[in-house]
């Protein structure tokens, strides 16, 4: 395999420009989703939910290079990477990198600076500090080239439509459906977790594996997207249709239109045990993959590709 | 459902004309309010020097601002969740004599009582509409807190027929949510039924 060198200033420029797209441009199956529930839905309000987002995004966001929504969220990163990649001082340039990145991006209004001390409630003012942004390294022996993936994570989704339960094996596919049904209900009232969301649900694992492999589901797989296990995407599917029947609709305002997709994942699980996580991302799903390939060329992309199955 | 451009400062009887459901649009100056600035004027009584009696509409927001030469503008304007404030929410009303929040989602029990008693709506937004409420924003008028950082500081700003926001709680006790969500509860207890989870509880560990 042909080694690929990635430079300190390489790496930056993917970080920065990955972050920025994010949090400027929709991706493209996030526009079309939105587009056929405008044509599907028949409440008044909810369309105009749906039409305004689009107008606010489009017309007046990517053409005018303004913010989808001024709330940039948490940046998170998610690198994977082969085993012929060697990035100019070693890997955990990734981890400086992304602090100034995101730190210039702050710097020159395309992230709002939301991250502060959680008890002091300080702000760091530039959206770096302990833990943040997020890195997280995927090693992938299939592959020649490095994705670096960006997900500036709202805080709307994110403080109200997170939820974590332990159950146990004898709470099986009902305790799994009671915790989702839950869910939902609790997160998409009165339009707190801005839907129509992408809502991802994680089972089994450990308490960080299995919230770990909700978010990813979340914020990582495309809109449409179906895990391979049959089962599972068969109940991705019903519970899109169940969000649909229930109507709480874009903004919580009533209407079918209040989901763009459930993703389902799974991790196998201690034998006593059957934790389940669930996470949502808001109606923008905002993300952005940079990928450097061993020719040097740098190209961007709206589609992800990270699950570990 | 009718639609109304009203001007502010909102008057007793321009609030108590809306019904959840109106579209409304504004004209005049509206200011922003997020965590700290609340907290600060229930907890420790500190007011900037704004006349609440003329600005009456408080935006919870945390905008993105832009220094161009000497004065400010918003790059991107979304208001947040105002359940979130739901704690302050009755004194907030009381003190500073709010008319309209601007807000993401709703409001609770304790201020919806506050804004039938005193006078006061809260509008939502309609979808996602930072870059549209921006480019309604004619300019801004003068800054306060600013050392709590742009999101957190109090923006006083004059808007032009900004908007559309839905009246999603009225000053006659009704909540346009939990319209709705009567009926979306209907529908989930039916889900509940279908799957056998009427009776369902999760195994308790518990003492």
């Amino acid at each position: 395999m042909q080694e690929l060198l990635v430079s300190r200033k390489t790496l930056y420029d993917l970080m920065y420009n990955s972050i920025v797209m994010a949090a400027t441009i929709m991706p493209s199956d996030v526009k079309d989703e939105i587009l056929s529930l405008i044509a599907e839905e028949t409440n008044e309000i909810a369309r105009l939910h749906l039409e305004s987002t689009m107008r606010n995004c489009i017309e007046l966001g990517e053409k005018e290079d303004r913010l989808l929504c001024p709330d940039t969220g948490t940046p998170l990163y998610y690198v994977r990477v082969g085993n012929n990649v060697r990035i100019e001082g070693g890997f955990s340039a990734l981890y400086d990198e992304s602090k100034k990145a995101v730190s210039d991006a702050t710097a020159n209004a395309k992230l709002r600076p939301n991250m502060v001390h959680p008890i002091t409630r300080k702000s760091t003012g530039n959206n770096i500090g302990h833990y943040v942004p997020r890195v997280e390294i995927r090693f992938d022996p299939d592959i020649d080239y490095m994705d670096v993936i960006a997900v500036p994570k709202g805080g709307g989704s994110e403080i109200f439509g997170t939820f974590y339960r332990v159950m146990y094996p004898a709470d099986g596919r009902k305790g799994i459906m009671k915790f989702i049904l839950d869910c939902i209900k609790e997160s998409t009232y009165a339009g707190k977790t801005c839907p129509p969301n992408v809502l991802g649900i994680g089972i089994g694992g450990t308490a960080d594996i299995c919230m770990k492999i909700a978010k990813e589901a979340a914020v990582l797989r495309p809109i449409g997207s179906r895990h391979p296990d049959k089962d599972i995407a068969d109940l991705e599917l019903e519970v899109v249709e169940l969000i649909k029947t229930a109507g709480a609709g874009p903004m919580g305002m009533g209407g079918t239109s209040g989901v763009l997709d459930v993703h389902i994942e799974y991790a196998v699980t201690h034998t006593a045990g059957l934790p389940i996580a669930f996470n949502a991302q808001c109606a923008l799903s905002r993300r952005k993959v940079a990928r450097i390939t061993p020719d040097g060329q740098i190209t961007y992309s709206d589609f992800p590709q990270w699950e570990y199955r | 459902m009718a639609t109304k451009r009203l001007t502010i400062p909102l008057s007793q009887e321009d609030v108590r004309g809306l019904k959840v459901g109106d579209i409304v649009y504004l004209d005049g100056l509206i200011y922003t309010a997020r965590s700290l600035f609340q907290l600060q004027v229930v907890e420790q009584d500190i007011l900037p020097p704004i006349d609440f009696s003329r600005l009456n509409v408080m935006v919870h927001i945390g905008p993105v601002m832009k220094k161009v030469g000497d004065s400010w503008m918003p790059v991107s304007m979304a208001p947040t969740s105002s359940i979130r404030f739901e704690k302050l929410g009755p004194t907030i009303i009381k003190k500073l004599g709010v008319r309209a929040f601007i807000g993401k989602t709703t409001m609770g029990e304790k201020t919806m009582q506050a804004m039938k008693e005193y006078g006061c709506v809260h509008l939502s937004v309609v979808g996602v509409m930072g870059n549209i409420f921006a480019k309604q924003v004619k300019r801004v008028v003068e800054v306060h807190n600013l050392e709590l950082g742009i999101p957190e500081a109090t923006w006083v700003m004059e808007v032009e027929n900004a908007g559309p926001f839905i009246v999603d709680i009225d000053t006659h006790g009704n909540n346009l949510f939990h319209q709705v969500n009567a009926e979306v509860e209907k529908r989930f207890d039916q889900v509940y039924e279908k799957y056998g989870l009427k009776d369902f509880a999760y195994t308790n560990v518990g003492a």
